[in-house]
């Protein structure tokens, strides 16, 4: 495991009489994509608010590249990239340019500019207004933003939620290529398989409460109490059995019998891992 | 604190670009130009003390300009961005990109003074006055300074306001005052004399005294007011942009 990049211990934020989160604690390290995955209003907005300095935690210590959030300053902002859905676009802008000033202030060459857009499939929208793009567009417009200055640490507030899949697709490519070059991904979703796919480790949140933390297959293991193995056998029938000794000498007999065509464990994903653990759907 | 020459460039070619691309916001300036021009040819060109006239005629359409240009453009052109990069996220976007409030506030002032000072210029001969009938450094110091007022208090809306309707409700109050406040003098003697610790008091005065055609002399007051004025704009934006931060939506 790389250098850890984001240390959050003991962190809460009060809202007037709402507690919008409880006490979480996790670490980042470089070279992993970290997901945030709760339903809406669970606090990873805020977490990343929190994280990104753009909020203030009511009690609690969390600390990015080091520095403690309190702080944060203009140095570490050089070193990390934010989307969140209030990441705006120079709408009157084209693609290009909406990038141009960032290289610039990030001190960055233009040819980078290029390569990535290239990277994210705009290149050929570069002199597009940016108000005429897609939103699968717009989003990667803001992604490239985000990576334009090669940042240490990227935070992404549902970087894909409302995406088609070839555009999710191509920024699940994406971010696999950023994580092997190092860069540590705090990524929020409520999309299960995405963090299934994308994440190396996983946190579940449930009312600003951390309530299960791991990879998501330790997670799907863990809770995989109820063993099943869904059978499909030649003539079409679909079998679901237990993990019982009995089981094991039916499926022997398929075998035997070359009846058998396709065998699979049951495991619950992600999803049904949260409503086992908080009694809620990811809604 | 320092701050980055390289960052306020940055931001000041971001806000040219922002500028062309949506030519509306020059028209506060340019509409002060052509508005001036238009009325020259239709107003009858009289000068001070023709048939009895109080005034010149370019002499007032220079003032006209003038207040037009420093109070309404002045404010828009500063309150206006940054209420529209707050309602689109934008402004987000760049404080969180390592870009120092100071910088940010520089680079986007850069180009509104720069297009005030030259539409203050322009005026001159726009309004018909001569270059040689007026004092040129005085008028320069005096419009210029003005023209930092006006962007301050703009400035000072377009942080406290949350978007653009907002911080357009919020300046026409201003506008109204500062716009009318050479004919409000002209009203009442007592309100006149109130009005001349105003920073449009004194735009006034200069352009009256242009007017009237009899020069105008840089005073202790007409100075401490501007000075004074100034502070407590900075003074009051500093305290604003503290408490509510640039964009604490």
């Amino acid at each position: 495991m790389g250098k850890r990049v984001i240390q959050v211990e003991r962190l809460s934020k009060k809202f007037k009489d709402q507690v919008a989160l409880k006490e979480i604690s996790f670490s980042v390290h470089e070279g992993e994509i970290f997901g945030f995955l709760g339903p809406s209003g669970s606090g990873k907005t805020t977490t990343i608010k929190i994280l990104t300095g753009q909020l203030a935690q009511s009690s609690g210590h969390a600390f990015v590249l080091d520095q403690a959030v309190e702080q944060i300053n203009e140095s570490i902002y050089e070193q990390i990239g934010i989307v969140t859905d209030n990441s705006g676009l120079y709408d009157r802008l084209t693609v290009y340019h909406n990038l141009t000033a960032f290289a610039r202030l990030s001190n960055v060459e233009t040819s980078r500019i290029e390569v990535l857009l290239k990277r994210v499939g705009l290149f050929e929208h570069r002199n597009k207004i940016a108000k005429n793009l897609s939103k699968g567009m717009k989003q990667r417009l803001i992604l490239s933003r985000a990576m334009l200055h090669q940042p240490k640490v990227l935070f992404l507030d549902e970087p894909t939620s409302g995406l088609d899949p070839v555009t999710m697709e191509a920024i699940h490519a994406l971010l696999v290529e950023l994580k092997e070059n190092g860069t540590a991904i705090f990524l929020t979703t409520h999309n299960m398989e995405e963090a299934t796919k994308l994440c190396d480790r996983v946190a579940l949140l449930n009312d600003g409460l951390i309530v299960e933390h791991d990879s998501p297959k330790a997670l799907t293991l863990k809770y995989n109490q109820d063993k099943r193995y869904r059978i499909l056998l030649k003539n079409e029938k679909e079998v679901l059995l237990p993990h019982t000794y009995d089981s094991i000498q039916k499926i022997n007999e398929w075998l035997t019998a070359d009846e058998l065509l396709t065998i699979h464990s049951c495991e619950p994903n992600l999803e049904k891992v949260f409503l086992e653990v908080t009694g809620r759907e990811l809604i | 604190m320092s701050l980055s020459y390289r960052k306020i460039n940055a931001v000041l070619q971001l806000k040219l670009r922002l500028m062309l691309s949506n030519l509306s916001v020059l028209f506060p300036p340019i509409f002060s130009i052509v508005f001036v021009i238009a009325m020259g040819n239709l107003i009858p060109d009289v000068d001070a003390g023709d048939a009895g006239a109080p005034f010149s005629t370019s002499g007032f359409l220079l003032s006209f300009g003038l207040i037009f240009n420093i109070a309404i453009a002045g404010i828009t052109m500063s309150s206006s961005p940054i209420a529209e990069e707050k309602e689109k996220h934008t402004l987000r976007v760049l404080m969180t990109s390592s870009v120092k409030g100071a910088e940010y506030f520089i680079g986007s002032m850069i180009p509104i003074l720069f297009i005030l000072v030259l539409t203050n210029l322009l005026l001159i001969p726009a309004s018909g006055v001569s270059f040689a009938d007026i004092p040129v450094p005085t008028y320069l110091a005096i419009t210029t300074l003005c023209s930092l007022i006006s962007i301050l208090i703009g400035y000072i809306i377009g942080v406290y306001a949350k978007n653009q309707a907002q911080a357009s409700l919020m300046s026409t109050p201003i506008l109204l005052m500062l716009t009318s406040t050479p004919v409000l003098k002209a009203f009442d003697e007592n309100l006149a004399r109130f009005l001349d610790y105003s920073y449009g008091g004194v735009l006034s005065n200069l352009s009256d005294s242009l007017a009237a055609g009899n020069g105008y002399e840089w005073n202790l007051t007409d100075a401490s007011v501007l000075f004074v004025w100034l502070a407590a704009a900075l003074v009051i934006f500093i305290y604003i942009y503290k408490k509510n931060g640039l964009d604490n939506g």
